[in-house]
């Protein structure tokens, strides 16, 4: 498999070179939704795989939902990291025409996080049961401190 | 009566042949394995026939941590099962949630006693090979004493 | 939707077979939702999430080490390599130096592990095809491992031997010397399972030519570890990304051109053949010393940011990506593990296979159920 760099001009808003002995990154960039898929095109053209995509709930802090991929290559590992957010409540444009790696990722995001993904082939949930009424990794679900207090009549 | 040495033989017969259900849900499934394996051999206590459908199997080891989605599974394979029928809890995830309770956890069943009426609870995480054959011959002796949940 | 070139309508409508999440196949609570047409499967579609334990989620919610018991139960047949593995992303964050002895011991219980992982798989996937006996005999070596093990760390499965900057417990000599003896008596075994199923003409029609995954579906998957290897490409996160002292080691990264069960099956024996030689090295070049820093780190914030953290475990490479927000807990912890991509290509790689090759097919990628679904 060709072991070219991705071209990825104009695609990103910012992007540095990074310290992978410290951090595990060869390099980190950030891009805007609608560039999503060009990205994805570039790094699948270079002859790199989608190594991870999740999320992060960054509502608190940047009032921003942050997806967060990392691209790498067989042999001649160069992570790169790519970070992009996202309005509250909006979705990301699929990169599955791009690598189909993305299509479970995907999912996993949405059931975990809520984060739609425009033109995915099959967005529903992949972890959680399909009748859930929540996701499960937002800051706001979930937390030791939000436990309902025990019943004190039922066996423990 | 003469009924109560026929019933005695039965249930002799019961826990020598205990067959249970092919259920790994998560780690204590190898345990389990392992316990069928050469090492630990089940099949000398009679338990050694897993059987991979729930209408041919007596006995349903839970081995392994029990989520919500698996539960209603669960479920209808306990119903599937025909009397008499008994469960063995292996393992701290079916008997409380184990590792795996914290308050306000979402994913699991704390307990596998939630879903079904457990008869015999192996702690461990997981339970060695021969905790689970010591719960097996325990059952047996539950079995062999004439006591079960009633369907 | 496929394109029909023959005459389906003569061959009836299509059949749609569940198969699990209770299935005796031995490969967790897997869900395959099966489209068949007579034998031929037209689409599949796999229904995970009924291991779902909620990891991520017990990360978020208590401080660092309190995450150190889910580690070796996320996939708990490479239990000592996922423990180890987050003890080294903590030590990667923290910048901590771990004692030479330390790591020597964590290569040399890493690669036992990663053979006992191969040994379990061997049996079950032979068992899977329909020969009952192998698994008898390589349970039993994988026991052999267990003792080694227990012996040291308490545990037989699911380990916490790790601790942030080295290791829990010392070994002895006798742990020496037993690991010594079980390298001589695998050798010996090699060669039995070679002749016991590698020659076994029944084991080789059902695995030759079966599951063909090559390269390039792997990379558009992201499939990595053995299922990658046997498709030809030589990425091993051991030696493309060392992490430890794994760098000092000789061996190989065994691969196979064919891309199907046979060419997995062959290059896990290989793997196992290699972890002997890292573990032979590891035995001769373990030097004296402590297995823990002297001021040991139990309570700590590592510094804001994200961090990656990689390495090859038994399926493959299995990633870390801690985010630390400066405070006690961790702000997330994502756990990329190789089963969940490896899983992820199988409909499209099971598509127009016969249904009875299915078990085959996914018994040959080695997947753990709680790893997918974390």
């Amino acid at each position: 498999m060709s072991a070219t760099a991705p071209v990825l001009d104009g695609l990103l808003l910012e992007s540095a070179a990074d310290e992978h002995g410290k951090n595990g990154f060869h390099h980190r960039h950030v891009c805007a939704p609608k560039s999503l898929l060009a990205i994805a095109h570039a790094f699948d053209a270079a002859g790199f795989f989608l190594e991870m995509l999740t999320a992060e709930d960054r509502r608190a802090d940047l009032e921003k939902m942050r997806l967060v991929y990392t691209w790498n290559r067989f042999g001649a590992v160069e992570r790169h990291l790519l970070t992009c957010d996202l309005e509250v409540g909006a979705s990301a444009p699929t990169i599955v025409p791009a690598t189909s790696a993305a299509d479970w990722m995907e999912r996993e995001v949405y059931d975990m996080y809520g984060v739609r993904f425009d033109g995915h082939p099959d967005l529903k949930r992949i972890l959680l049961p399909d009748d859930s009424d929540f996701h499960a990794l937002l800051k706001d679900f979930g937390r030791i401190e939000d436990a309902p207090a025990p019943d004190d009549a039922e066996d423990a | 009566m003469r009924f109560g040495l026929l019933e005695d033989l039965l249930n002799k017969a019961r826990a020598n042949s205990l067959w249970p259900l092919t259920f790994g849900l998560a780690c204590c499934a190898i345990e389990m394995m392992a316990a069928g394996a050469a090492r630990y051999d089940l099949d000398r206590f009679g338990a050694g026939v897993f059987r991979p459908s729930a209408r041919q199997a007596d006995v349903m080891i839970f081995a392994g941590t029990i989520s919500k989605k698996m539960a209603p599974v669960i479920k209808q394979l306990w119903d599937q099962m025909p009397a008499p029928k008994w469960a063995i809890a292996m393992g701290g995830c079916t008997i409380d949630g184990g590792p795996f309770k914290y308050p306000n956890q979402y994913a699991i069943v704390e307990g596998a006693d939630k879903i079904v009426p457990v008869d015999v609870y192996i702690p461990g995480c997981p339970p060695r090979p021969e905790a689970l054959i010591a719960g097996i011959l325990k059952l047996g002796e539950k079995i062999k004493a004439g006591r079960r949940f009633k369907g | 939707m496929l394109e029909e070139t023959r005459d389906d309508a003569a061959m009836g409508e299509r059949y749609v077979l569940n198969m699990g999440p209770q299935h005796p196949s031995m490969h967790g609570v897997l869900r395959l939702r099966l489209e068949l047409l007579g034998e031929e499967i037209q689409e599949a579609e796999a229904i995970i999430g009924y291991a779902h334990r909620a990891h991520e989620k017990m990360a978020e919610n208590r401080i660092w080490p309190m995450f150190l018991p889910n580690t070796s139960r996320v996939d708990y047949l490479s239990g000592m390599i996922y423990n180890l593995a987050y003890c080294q992303a903590i030590e990667k964050m923290l910048e901590l130096e771990v004692p030479e002895r330390a790591e020597y011991i964590r290569v040399i219980a890493s690669e036992l592990n990663r053979i006992s992982s191969h040994l379990l798989w061997l049996g079950t996937y032979v068992m899977d095809i329909g020969g009952l006996t192998p698994f008898l005999y390589a349970w039993d070596d994988r026991e052999q491992i267990l003792n080694i093990l227990e012996r040291i760390t308490g545990s037989r499965l699911t380990y916490s031997y790790g601790r942030f900057g080295g290791l829990t417990m010392d070994v002895d000599d006798v742990f020496v010397k037993q690991t010594e003896a079980f390298l001589e008596r695998m050798k010996g075994r090699l060669v039995e399972y070679d002749k016991l199923v590698r020659q076994n003409v029944i084991f080789i029609q059902r695995s030759e030519g079966v599951g063909v995954i090559d390269a390039e579906t792997c990379r558009r998957y992201g499939v990595t570890g053995p299922s990658l290897r046997a498709a030809g490409v030589a990425y091993d996160v051991r030696k493309d990304e060392p992490y430890g002292i794994y760098d000092r080691f000789d061996f190989e990264v065994p691969t196979a051109t064919a891309g199907d069960s046979l060419a997995r099956y062959d290059v896990r024996i290989r793997e196992m053949e290699q972890s002997l030689r890292i573990i032979a090295q590891g035995l001769k070049d373990l030097p004296d010393g402590p297995i823990m820093p002297d001021k040991p780190k139990k309570k700590f914030k590592p510094p804001e940011g994200p961090t990656y953290f990689a390495v090859e475990a038994a399926r493959g490479h299995f990633g870390m990506y801690l985010v630390s927000d400066g405070g006690e807990t961790p702000f997330k912890i994502k756990l990329r593990t190789p089963s969940f991509s490896n899983l992820s290509a199988m409909p499209e790689v099971l598509r127009r296979t016969m249904v009875a090759d299915t078990i085959a097919i996914v018994g040959s990628i080695d997947i753990v159920l709680p790893e997918i679904d974390r």
